[in-house]
């Protein structure tokens, strides 16, 4: 890089220190050097404002990045505390790999104690998932929406959809303590193999309610399709993955 | 539909989605309005600007203002199931791709990278930062770090607008044989968002690893950040 090009990079970048920005610095340095330890409750709005001589918007603002950025957890009418870290992130990257069968059992193998949760279960008839399972149109789709939840905290929010066709009696099955996969097994129609996609989104309000982290903040997002051994079609299943819960490592040949 | 399965905005969004999946709304068409959408499918307003909502935080759609909604541009593949440079995988896909080099110095590793590494902390590498375009826009920030004694007279021109790989192939024989790699969302800082032409603390992707040469020797750390919505991994079943 010449010397010219650094310094206009400079000007820039000394251009964004907003009022919000220098409050952001000052809470990460306070946490990373300890004087604010996790858990612990971050002074009031107001005397932050007064403190560093800003205006309330700004504080306001800076603890919303910093919730996003997972530093601290802002609870409604509590106040504004230091987020505590988990000591160890999930890798679901082995997931794409294929080397096992559901996040179920990743949660297991990993030594914490999974969970679900269901929020809506029911019949669709939808285009779009008669399209993703390869269906005809207007046969029936079973939808499982479910949170998992790891050691009691939401870790993922899960929509699958399974032909109704494949499973009949799949309205009668508690997914709270029933594994999916474990009941698709029973018809030996367990996924085998997989197409899958990863990306990176924000949540809406919807599904951080769900997650219980801040709108708008990133979450890994995956579609998965499954087959069974004798390959057919049998899951579609987005999920919102926690990125603080969950990481993606990866191993791949040329 | 025989109950409220799945609430009639998200219902409204599935349909708009199979619509561009199937080919009824292409890259970069426009997508009726709200209003347009209420009437068609006999739902409130609310619940079409909803479902919009919904499609736009999952990146399918952008609106341009004033101009209205449209199908965003399709996101690069990176492929989970074979290692490629980036300039290969996106030219496979059709789309034009350049990269313009910010820096390119021969530094000793940091406490960081040696930790992530493995690599003696006075290990010389190569630290080569570019900012990759496609289609002439910014769409990431790639920052290669190539041990020195693996290429000792890697130049300037070597990774100038060309594959780092094909470069290290041609030069010094040295071949990519497999890359560990984590892949994590982060928060643009100051310069990212210059470069990439995004707010900072917008949330991006983190792409980092490890790639080793036939002979099993780390020849290099990657940490790339990419703007999120243009980028998906993948893996198909073959």
């Amino acid at each position: 890089m010449t010397g010219k090009k650094k310094t206009s990079m400079k000007k820039q970048s000394a251009k964004t220190t907003y009022p919000s920005t220098i409050i952001q610095e000052a809470v990460i340095s306070d946490i990373q050097e300890g004087e604010l330890l996790p858990g612990e409750r971050i002074m009031s709005e107001r005397a932050m404002a007064e403190k560093y001589n800003v205006s309330r918007m700004a504080v306001q603002y800076a603890m919303k990045v910093l919730e996003k950025k997972g530093y601290v957890e802002r609870r409604r009418g509590a106040g504004t505390f230091v987020r505590k870290h988990d000591v160890q992130k999930i890798n679901l990257g082995d997931f794409y790999n294929r080397l096992n069968a559901g996040i179920t059992a990743t949660l297991k193998g990993s030594g914490a104690t999974p969970s679900n949760k269901v929020i809506t279960r029911g019949i669709v008839r939808a285009d779009f998932y008669t399209h993703k399972l390869g269906l005809e149109q207007g046969e029936e789709v079973f939808i499982l929406n479910r949170t998992r939840m790891l050691n009691e905290e939401p870790f993922a929010l899960e929509y699958s959809a399974v032909p109704l066709k494949r499973f009949p009696d799949i309205e009668e099955i508690d997914f709270a303590v029933v594994s999916l996969y474990d009941y698709m097994e029973s018809y030996g129609l367990m996924p085998r193999r997989f197409n899958e996609k990863l990306q990176i989104v924000e949540v809406n309000a919807r599904e951080a309610g769900y997650l219980e982290i801040g709108e708008g903040s990133p979450v890994y997002y995956t579609e998965l399709t499954g087959f069974a051994s004798d390959g057919s079609l049998v899951e579609y299943t987005e999920s919102f993955i926690r990125c603080d819960k969950a990481e993606m490592r990866f191993i791949t040949r040329v | 539909m025989r109950k409220n399965v799945l609430t009639l905005d998200v219902m409204l969004a599935k349909e708009i989605e199979y619509d561009i999946e199937t080919g009824k709304y292409r890259e970069g068409d426009r997508i009726p309005s709200e209003r347009m959408l209420a009437e068609d499918f006999g739902v409130q307003r609310g619940t079409a600007r909803s479902a919009i909502g919904i499609l736009k935080d999952k990146g399918v759609i952008v609106s341009r203002e004033r101009a209205g909604n449209f199908v965003a541009p399709r996101r690069i593949d990176f492929d989970l199931d074979a290692y490629n440079s980036r300039k290969v995988v996106i030219e496979r896909m059709g789309i034009s791709t350049s990269v313009r080099l910010l820096t390119f110095e021969k530094i000793s590793v940091t406490d960081k990278m040696s930790a992530d590494t493995g690599w003696p902390a006075d290990t010389q590498v190569f630290r080569i930062m570019r900012l990759r375009y496609t289609a002439g826009v910014p769409m990431a920030l790639e920052r290669a770090h190539i041990k020195c004694e693996l290429a000792p007279t890697l130049t300037e021109d070597d990774v100038n607008d060309k594959s780092i790989y094909a470069s290290l192939a041609r030069k010094f024989n040295e071949y990519v044989d497999h890359a560990e790699s984590k892949v994590t969302a982060a928060f643009a800082n100051g310069l990212e968002s210059i470069l990439l032409n995004i707010k900072e603390s917008k949330p991006v992707m983190r792409y980092e690893g490890l790639v080793y040469d036939r002979e099993g020797r780390l020849l290099e750390y990657f940490d790339d950040i990419i703007l999120k919505d243009q980028i998906q991994f993948i893996s198909y079943d073959r």
